[in-house]
């Protein structure tokens, strides 16, 4: 019994919300840092704008700072030249002191509110830059500087305390920062509604095209459903099928071939065995419903008998060797391992044949080398060679040619058997290693079922071998037992 | 009724064989096709029952060389291919029936009974002539409603006389369906067969149903029609 999954195992149960949690994760991660980013870097773009605007108001203003012969100090504006420090309520005032911190000039802005601006020092080049609030409370940004005020007389010809020429001013400048504050706050409010709606619309979006992209696997999936059997007609479409899911696609398809092919060999195989079995069971009834109906006669009836016992005898046959093909398809497990002299393993299966060879008039000529070992299974070896040996002795005509080749290999043995025959073409090699296979004239042989070539190919398998058939000429037939490769 | 047997099992060709003799046909029996179609070339059959598969010539193979020598003998292929692909292309090439392997013999009998009967153009499977009444499916007659006991032989040849009645047949005809290739008729041997069929089937006392022809043959007659 298994364990029951977890909500969120269940949850993300499938692959379209997988990708799609993992997406929108991803997603909302990279907006966020983008938002920041972005938020951060107009920030420091628009303030450092407003620094050097404000600069470069605070160095116009400078322009305008004086130094008479009695050592004053003024600023030198009015509404016209520089209107956006008139207003009271403007957005713009400045401020002027003396080295020792003496006030000396303020914008009307300033005197209506009875505040000051601060003092941080700093040059025209690099004023000293910050925040500061106006005196209505209004955010606003100040830049300071230290400097040296022109003089409005000639030294040269005008009486003046030379000290005066050098003395340090402080000069300061304020804008109204409310703007850009709205403006940050502006920029900071889109930035959270896009970062609030666009992993919705984002989520929308990805299971969208989440749902279109993964369709091909769907239509993968359906398919796999409805392949409920095999069937040449059932395969899994190729045709537009994403480059990720094609080679799926292929191996599946190849995998339902080889399927469909051990369902049809398997199903080929049960109707040639019920097949052969019609023929006795036939022989059988007729016999038996012919005996019963005319049983008057003794010597009928012992016939009948004789021949009911052979037709037993020989299904038996039959069922004893496809019981060894079934079994030795399951077998594998059961191989030995084992150093086997070849040449004397084949001279040995050899020997139980060599009499009928004789009989028949076969001539029979062997090529061995000097005794040499493999590892294999004896007994299989044995079975393969048997049944190899008993099919040229049972169908080389008489008066025909048997060659028994064997060879020493690097990788184990190859043992070649060939043999005369009269009948057989290139077109029925494929179908010799079919169980119940027999050529049509052979057909009326009640003693053989067409089974023992099938079992030693399977056999050849089962020892790592195999087993070949070729027509070196259309008047011979060669079976050759090799490595695999 | 003389039939061919053609099969290439032992076991299956004699057994047949002897279940159609005893049945009351003459038996001709083939293991191979060539074998086959020169028995059907030099004799008339009644019925061929012909296995497909055959050494040397195959069964379709055989049955559409007779057809195409004009040979119309009723065919039954008897065969252990079951497809029905396998029936319609064997009915195509010719057969007149087809029986899959294993089968009752009863079943086979009564399939060369049909296609014999066929051949003769009685499709009824009972005959009436006159007081007799012959069953030809049964293999029964009877006489004014009495059974009458024939053996298997003597109901061939009533078989073959009732299916041509009103028509000579004539001696060599009766030879061949009485009697197969091995058997060497006596030249007394069919007067002896009707002789022996006429005290089966007539009445004491009562002209014959079976009336001779000198020099011709035999009729089958119903033989108050004939004295009225």
């Amino acid at each position: 019994m298994s364990a029951p999954r977890s909500w969120w195992r269940n949850l993300l149960g499938s692959l379209r919300a997988r990708l799609l949690l993992a997406s929108l994760i991803g997603f909302i991660a990279l907006l966020l840092g983008a938002g920041w980013f972005v938020v951060q870097r107009a920030r420091t773009l628009l303030i450092e704008q407003f620094h050097a605007s404000l600069t470069s108001d605070l160095r116009a203003m400078g322009a305008h700072l004086w130094l008479d012969a009695s050592g004053a100090v003024y600023v030198d504006w009015n509404e016209t030249y520089l209107p956006e420090y008139a207003a009271p309520s403007g957005s713009m005032a400045f401020q002027l002191w003396l080295e020792d911190g003496t006030k000396v000039q303020r914008s009307p802005l300033l005197e209506q509110g009875r505040g000051d601006l601060p003092r941080w020092g700093g040059a025209l080049t690099a004023p000293g830059i910050g925040d500061w609030w106006l005196p209505d409370g209004r955010h606003a940004i100040a830049a300071t500087a230290l400097l040296v005020p022109r003089a409005s007389f000639d030294p040269a010809t005008t009486q003046h305390d030379p000290a005066i020429l050098t003395r340090e001013v402080e000069l300061a400048v304020a804008r109204d920062a409310t703007a850009l504050d709205a403006a940050l706050a502006d920029l900071e409010t889109t930035v959270r509604w896009v970062a609030l709606l666009a992993p919705a619309l984002a989520a929308l979006l990805l299971a969208l095209g989440l749902s279109r992209g993964l369709r091909p696997l769907s239509r993968l999936a359906q398919r796999a459903a409805e392949i409920d059997r095999p069937d040449a007609r059932l395969r899994f479409p190729t045709e537009r099928l994403p480059s990720e899911l094609l080679p799926i696609a292929q191996r599946l398809n190849e995998l339902l071939a080889r399927i469909e092919a051990v369902f049809q060999r398997e199903r080929r195989f049960t109707s040639d065995a019920a097949h052969e079995l019609r023929t006795p069971i036939a022989e059988l009834r007729t016999l038996s419903e012919v005996a019963l109906r005319f049983g008057d006669d003794p010597e009928h009836a012992r016939r009948a008998l004789d021949q009911a016992h052979s037709i037993a005898r020989r299904m038996g046959d039959m069922v004893a060797t496809l019981l060894s093909l079934a079994r030795k398809n399951l077998m594998s497990a059961d191989v030995l391992r084992e150093t086997v002299p070849i040449v004397a393993a084949v001279e040995a299966a050899w020997a139980a044949h060599a009499p009928k060879a004789e009989s028949r008039a076969l001539a029979v000529r062997v090529t061995a080398p000097p005794e040499f070992s493999a590892d294999t299974d004896p007994s299989l070896l044995n079975a393969i060679l048997s049944n190899l040996f008993a099919n040229a002795c049972e169908y080389t005509a008489p008066g025909g040619r048997i060659q028994l080749q064997v060879e020493a290999r690097p990788d184990g043995f190859a043992v070649r058997v060939a043999n005369t025959v009269q009948d057989l073409d290139a077109g029925d090699l494929p179908q010799l290693f079919e169980p119940f296979w027999r050529k049509q004239g052979a057909r009326n042989d009640r003693e053989h079922f067409g089974l023992g070539l099938a079992l030693a190919r399977n056999l050849a398998e089962l020892i790592g071998m195999r087993l070949d058939a070729s027509l070196p000429n259309p008047r011979e037939i060669a079976f050759e037992l090799r490595p695999r490769g | 009724m003389r039939i061919l047997v053609v099969e290439d099992s032992d076991i299956l060709r004699e057994n047949l064989s002897l279940g159609l003799r005893k049945s009351g046909y003459a038996v001709d029996a083939a293991a191979e096709g060539k074998d086959a179609l020169w028995h059907a070339e030099s004799s008339a059959y009644d019925v061929i029952v012909l296995d497909i598969m055959l050494p040397g010539l195959d069964g379709v193979s055989l049955l559409q060389r007779l057809r195409a020598q004009g040979v119309d003998t009723p065919v039954l292929f008897l065969t252990a291919r079951d497809t029905v692909a396998d029936r319609v292309h064997g009915l195509r090439a010719g057969a007149d029936d087809y029986l899959v392997k294993p089968f009752a013999f009863d079943e086979l009998l009564a399939r060369i009974e049909a296609l014999a009967r066929r051949r003769y153009g009685a499709a009824e499977r009972v005959r009436r002539c006159g007081e007799l009444v012959i069953d030809l499916a049964a293999k029964t007659v009877t006489r004014a409603g009495r059974p009458l006991t024939l053996r298997a032989r003597e109901f061939a040849l009533l078989e073959l006389l009732a299916l041509r009645a009103g028509e000579v047949v004539g001696r060599a005809e009766i030879e061949r369906c009485i009697y197969d290739a091995h058997v060497e008729p006596m030249s007394n041997v069919v007067e002896s067969a009707i002789y022996a069929l006429r005290r089966a089937i007539d009445a004491p006392g009562r002209p014959s149903y079976i009336q001779t022809r000198r020099g011709l043959g035999y009729v089958f007659a119903d033989p108050a029609a004939g004295a009225g």
